[in-house]
């Protein structure tokens, strides 16, 4: 028989491991199926990579079926613990939604990633997949109680943990403020309290990055970052007492917030460089312009941001309808948005705020127009890209790439606005138009909405830039 | 330290499989483990031959050793970035498997992740294509196999 001469078989076994475990889980059990030595060798086995996810398994919404394949999952999690005792495990993930219900082999998961003291990355997921759904209209939150809790002995196992994610897992808080070797913390779904995030902030030293989603408390947040080491700071969805958001922390360059429209104190973070605000969950309107606007303008650092639909609706009603008072200093710029006529002032804001600005991203979709919306004066929205624009610095000077995504082309207003980057951006090098992936396959049934058509509009509108390419893909 | 001093003294000589001698500083040297266990085994004027290392993966390990040792961490990354890039699959597995064997250490870190990259997401006709793994499975055994881990195939393209 021939003996195979492919290139990972000749690595040796070791070196194998290493890349197996740089695999995602699924994708190192997929590895048994290259043939039959690999099949044999079960090297996958040896990854110290292991993902458990109850949502690899679960797909259905029937409620028998559902059982089937959540037994399917507890079965292959038995079945691998109880066959890999010996495993070295540096990255351990598990997804269960109602622990509870199996609480015994949940406790032996956590040992058999615990039990050799060697993991670096560990994350327990227990929340349940219905939540979001519940959640995901409503801006409040229904605060569940968390669903497990991180068993004693543990704690002593996890001394070397670098990366620690607890989703509605309950923890003793004064024993993982002794895991010093900590860089980065996420919590989600449960009550945690800004005590604990300052403590844990001020002794854990090695802590760069912290994420919050949907978590909730009863007090003011205030993060005061005192050994100036954190880095990056994700706040998804959370709720708080009163709605004072303040960070106060000097070496922070990254910063994602989604939720509602608080008011920001950041004047502590002169040295972010990225932001993601999402405020889509917002619901009101009024008399958020000034706020989101005095935000703002403590945010003169930002190198690369993105917005949602809801801050371009907002920000030209604060203390300046055209522009903020000082130039930022964005290159990236990513707007989400379905171009509505509400949208355009704040992208006309933008630009004439964004002097420098390199890079444009129009992420489409997420339409919604927030109740009571004003347009700042009266404007006539059909003409609107070619007589209430000017050519802006940053397109005379600066802005060489524009990127659209999830492009439909059904819509005029798109298309006109496209039409005025063409005509305007003079030093506009490359415009890349993506378009939606169900579109181009309604339109290979619909003729009428061929998208050739729209780009053969695009690539004869005059341009500005003589060494503008157009790409439609 | 003992590397230290010998820095100033002579090079270090090494002699590959297809016959080629190399004239590497100890500095250079003492980045691959095997070597300089072989160095403090033997004395360092001999010539040190390494059977399992031909002339052109050695020659891309001392420029990877070399180069990387630029000033700003930045700079570093676009070399590691740009050396990777301009190595064949052939040569990559070669190279991976003389890195493996001299034990250089940050090679060591750096290759795999380039190897788990080409790799991922990709179906597993791809990847035997991609790697030469002849798939030695009858149809049967093999759908046999995927059955029994079907949800580790949930989503991907096949092709």
């Amino acid at each position: 028989m021939a003996v195979s001469l492919d290139m990972l078989s000749l690595l040796p076994d070791p070196l194998l491991i290493i890349i197996i475990s740089l695999l995602p889980f699924k994708e190192a059990i997929r590895t048994s199926v290259f043939s039959k030595s690999w099949c044999n060798n079960k090297l996958f086995k040896l990854t110290t990579n292991i993902e458990f996810n109850e949502l690899f398994f679960v797909k259905s919404y029937q409620p028998s079926i559902k059982h089937l394949q959540r037994k399917a999952f507890l079965d292959f999690i038995t079945f691998w613990i109880d066959n890999n005792k010996e495993s070295i495990i540096e990255k351990f993930s598990l997804k269960l939604s109602m622990p509870n219900n199996v609480s015994e082999l949940t406790e032996k998961c956590i040992a058999f990633a615990t039990h050799k003291g060697g993991v670096k990355h560990l994350e327990l997921d227990f929340s349940d997949p219905k939540w979001v759904e519940y959640n995901n209209v409503a801006p409040y939150h229904k605060f569940h109680e968390p669903m497990f809790a991180l068993p004693k002995h543990v704690y002593d196992e996890l001394k070397g943990i670098q990366i620690l994610k607890l989703y509605s897992c309950r923890f003793v808080e004064k024993d993982l403020l002794n895991f010093h070797a900590l860089k980065e913390v996420s919590f989600g779904w449960m009550e945690v309290s800004i005590f604990l995030i300052n403590s844990l902030i001020s002794n854990c030293k090695m802590l760069e990055s912290l994420s919050l989603k949907r978590c909730w408390n009863f007090s003011e947040f205030y993060l005061r970052d005192r050994n100036q080491k954190l880095k990056k700071l994700v706040v998804d969805n959370c709720s708080f007492q009163y709605e004072l958001f303040r960070v106060v922390a000097p070496n922070l360059k990254f910063f994602k917030y989604s939720g509602m429209m608080s008011y920001f104190d950041i004047k502590g973070c002169p040295q972010v460089e990225v932001a993601d605000l999402d405020f889509s969950t917002e619901f009101g309107f009024g008399g958020k312009g000034y706020r989101l606007y005095n935000f703002m303008e403590d945010f003169y650092s930002l190198k690369v941001l993105t917005v949602c639909s809801y801050f371009l609706q907002v920000i030209p009603h604060g203390s300046d309808m055209l522009r903020m008072e000082r130039n930022f200093n964005i290159r990236h710029l990513t707007i989400k948005t379905q171009l509505n006529k509400s949208d355009y002032r704040g992208i006309v804001f933008m630009l004439r705020s964004c002097p420098m600005l390199q890079c444009l991203t129009i992420q489409l979709g997420c339409a919604r127009i927030w109740p009571n919306y004003a347009q700042p004066f009266a404007s006539a929205p059909k003409n609107f890209w070619t007589e209430n624009v000017r050519i802006y610095e940053c397109l005379k000077s600066s802005l060489e790439v524009l990127e659209v995504k999830g492009f439909q082309g059904f819509d005029k207003s798109e298309i006109r606005m496209l039409a005025y980057f063409i005509q305007s951006g003079k030093v506009l090098k490359k415009m890349t138009i993506n378009m939606e992936k169900d579109i181009i396959l309604s339109c290979n049934r619909n003729l009428d909405l061929n998208p050739r058509k729209f780009a053969e509009f695009l690539l004869k509108v005059p341009r500005a830039s003589t060494d503008l390419e157009i790409t439609i893909c | 330290m003992a590397e230290k001093a010998s820095e100033s003294s002579n090079s270090i000589s090494l002699n590959t499989v297809d016959g080629k001698i190399f004239k590497v500083s100890p500095t250079i040297a003492n980045q691959m483990q095997t070597i300089q266990s072989l160095i403090k085994a033997y004395d360092s004027s001999r010539v040190i031959s390494l059977p399992h290392v031909n002339a052109f993966h050695l020659s891309k390990i001392i420029e990877y050793l070399e180069g990387k040792s630029a000033t700003t961490v930045s700079a570093v990354k676009e070399f590691e970035a740009q050396f990777m890039k301009d190595l064949s699959l052939k040569q990559l597995k070669g190279l991976l498997i003389a890195v493996g064997y001299l034990k250089v250490n940050e090679l060591l870190e750096l290759m795999p992740k380039t190897v788990a990259k080409l790799i991922e997401n990709k179906s597993v006709e791809f990847l035997r294509k991609f790697f030469g793994i002849v798939n030695d499975f009858t149809p049967s055994e093999e759908a046999k196999i995927r059955e029994e881990i079907a949800w580790a195939f949930d989503g991907v393209d096949e092709d």
